[in-house]
């Protein structure tokens, strides 16, 4: 029946449905700025709210407050914490650790599966598409699992946080409930994309498959940006009173100082974070492979989920350094508890995770060259973006402060290594990042230039400008570092961080513009998926491992940069973890959720796998039996 | 050199291109600190 069914004129349709569904998500928002009653779940928590404090609490309100909405925020004593035995901190870390790694991958897969899926239309290629389709096929268990994470974080928030929890939802009110409005929609669109696959394959159906692939991405994206709102306004509160009064307007609850940087580092990084995951669910398929056609298919997607995950990664440190550079704005009490106290030597795993992320990066790109004929011509080059890869990667590690006794310290001459301290501070390690965010580009850059030789006429000038930006943006790099890093003030030394991260960005966008340009009418030459080696494939293994660890420690830094507050400055936090905990807890904590999410990844590949896998029928029966 | 001659001459393309590369960053640099109220001179050291 569905094959029968015509869509008649539906060239139109697609925009009429976006523009009505944007339409309906902005209505929704715009309400969340309303006035002192912004609907039931305000009512309900403003009734709660009214209700006197337990006796033995100090939670409750000014004596002069007109209305519950007005009150300040509760300030729980220790006896206020439920105990449940365990360590209420360790259960919600742990949750609301899985529940981000899985809303991560999930909210990340639709965005790049849409864009696979236009070039497939574009292209009129039908590996693309069914690529596409796999892609989400992997991603649909993940949903549940996601679902089910949110569910016992948001329980586990209410019972082991609950005057905290009263406070966020007075604060945030109605804005909650257009968050369960956007799961459903979610939910509701994500199935019917990835069920109405093969319906709407072809013609004006197609159209209608990619915006709801549009539409799907749209609540899933605003849905971070909700939930990034909430931690955002836990560091850095906004829309509120200096004793946590919320105004009212929840837009200005939510677009606190630290909205905007944190929106586009999560959504840049869940990019790369899904990218990498799928590269590794490619390389379980891929090495499981038993015919020449699967492993081509598998090295295939292995290769692209790669360039996901590397492309997406390369503009990350920026946006990361852009919401440091917030943080320290906001609170410079705040920059230095993450930066130069406890936290600081975990910057020192960052680099190593950061590290290993770019080098398995890389090496795949090296190994997969030798897919094609035409690589020959730039394998003289991979041992010297290897050397620059490792010498900044050491810089990169090395430390300022050493934790030393006092006779290592007589031993060193003092405090710090007379040669190698230079290499602990920040112009060094921003010359570092540059140059192996840079050289992993020219890697990229070889790689895609690999399989092809350019026909324009102007090829010589446009491999001179390709080079000359190399050269002028590594000199930049390393002047701005050297120069204004050492011999300038202070003032200089951070405001040429900006011109070398600009140099960088415009090597990476020159490169891809003008080797787009460059493209044009190339003769392509043959390619051998599926003959890469296997050890490429364990590089696609150690990069969602490296990246799940490194979201592990990076939002063990976020959060604990609040010292003792809920939320910071306004209400605090007196339970018994209100302390930043050490450095050698955290790290199993990491590893234990590390562990975990590799555990359920490894889980849903399986799953994935099982749908696509049929029983042999017994011996003399007909499959149709067998399936009877 | 008449239309796109100058495209076959390599050192004239390198020495073109390498002179306009480094006039953009030499600009850029400005421009960045510029901004930021970081005025250089002409020499790239701080203005003060």
């Amino acid at each position: 029946m569905v094959a029968c069914f015509r869509l008649p004129a539906l060239g139109r349709l697609p925009a009429i449905l976006v523009a009505l569904l944007l339409v309906a998500l902005l209505g929704s928002v715009a309400g969340l700025g309303g006035g002192p009653d912004n609907g039931l779940i305000t009512q309900a928590v403003a009734a709660e709210a009214s209700t006197p404090p337990a006796a033995g609490t100090t939670a409750g309100t000014a004596p002069d407050a007109a209305t519950p909405r007005a009150a300040p925020a509760p300030q729980p004593q220790r006896g206020d914490y439920p105990n449940i035995g365990v360590s209420s901190r360790a259960v919600v870390w742990l949750v609301a650790q899985m529940h981000l790694y899985f809303a991560a991958f999930i909210l990340a897969v639709p965005l790049f599966v849409l864009v696979i899926e236009w070039i497939g239309v574009r292209s009129g290629d039908p590996r693309y598409d069914e690529m596409a389709h796999e892609f989400m096929r992997v991603s649909m268990t993940a949903y549940s699992l996601t679902a089910l994470f949110g569910g016992t974080l948001a329980l586990a928030l209410f019972l082991l946080y609950p005057q905290f929890m009263a406070y966020m939802m007075r604060v945030f009110g109605a804005q909650t409930l257009v968050y369960a409005f956007l799961f459903f929609a979610e939910t509701t669109v994500v199935y019917t994309y990835y069920y109405s696959w093969d319906a709407l394959r072809y013609g004006n159906r197609k159209w209608l498959h990619l915006t709801l692939g549009l539409v799907l991405n749209i609540a899933g994206t605003t849905l971070l940006f909700i939930a990034n709102s909430w931690v955002t306004f836990m560091m850095a509160p906004s829309g509120v009173s200096d004793t946590g009064v919320p105004s009212g307007n929840i837009w200005a609850a939510m677009h606190g100082p630290l909205w905007d940087p944190l929106n586009l580092h999560r959504f840049i990084a869940n990019i790369a974070f899904g990218g990498a995951v799928v590269g590794a669910y490619a390389a379980y398929k891929f090495l499981s492979a038993r015919s020449d056609a699967e492993r081509a298919h598998y090295d295939w997607m292995g290769y692209t989920s790669n360039f996901i995950a590397i492309l997406a990664f390369l503009p990350l440190p920026f946006a990361g350094y852009w919401l440091m550079a917030e943080i320290y704005a906001y609170s410079q009490q705040m920059g230095i508890t993450a930066m130069g106290g406890i936290l600081a030597w975990l910057f020192v795993v960052q680099a190593v995770l950061i590290g290993t992320i770019l080098l398995a990066g890389n090496y795949y790109l090296w190994s997969g060259m030798s897919r094609s004929e035409g690589a020959g011509r730039y394998t003289w080059m991979i041992k010297y973006i290897a050397a620059v890869l490792v010498v900044c990667f050491l810089i990169w590690v090395t430390p300022h402060t050493l934790i030393l006794s006092a006779g290592e310290i007589r031993q060193l001459g003092g405090a710090h290594h007379p040669l190698l301290a230079p290499l602990g501070i920040m112009p060094a390690k921003n010359i570092a990042v540059n140059l192996m965010l840079i050289a992993t580009f020219l890697s990229f850059q070889l790689y895609r230039r690999a399989d092809k030789v350019i026909t324009v006429s102007w090829a010589p000038l446009g491999n001179a400008l390709v080079v000359c930006i190399y050269l002028f943006a590594v000199v930049n790099v390393v002047f701005a570092g050297v120069y204004y890093g050492y011999y300038t003030n202070t003032v200089y030394k951070v405001g040429s961080s900006v011109m070398q991260v600009v140099s960088t960005l415009t090597v990476i966008i020159s490169g891809v513009v003008i080797d787009s340009l460059m493209f044009r009418g190339a003769r392509k030459l043959e390619s051998h998926w599926g003959q890469v080696s296997n050890r490429s494939q364990y590089a696609l293994f150690a990069l969602p491992i490296a990246f799940t660890w490194l979201m592990a420690l990076m939002g063990y830094v976020r959060s604990s940069v609040r010292t003792y507050w809920h939320v910071y400055t306004i209400m605090k936090d007196n339970s018994p973890d209100n302390f930043i905990p050490t450095i050698g807890y955290a790290g199993n904590m990491m590893t234990l959720a590390t562990l975990l999410f590799l555990l359920l990844v490894l889980f849903v590949f399986w799953v994935a796998s099982l749908g696509t896998t049929r029983q042999a029928p017994p011996d003399g029966s007909t499959a149709e039996e067998g399936a009877a | 050199m008449s239309g796109q001659g100058w495209l076959k001459n390599r050192l004239v393309v390198w020495l073109g291109v390498l002179l306009l590369t480094g006039l953009f960053f030499y600009g850029l640099d400005h421009f960045i600190m510029g901004i930021q109220g970081l005025p250089l001179h002409l020499d790239l050291t701080p203005a003060q």
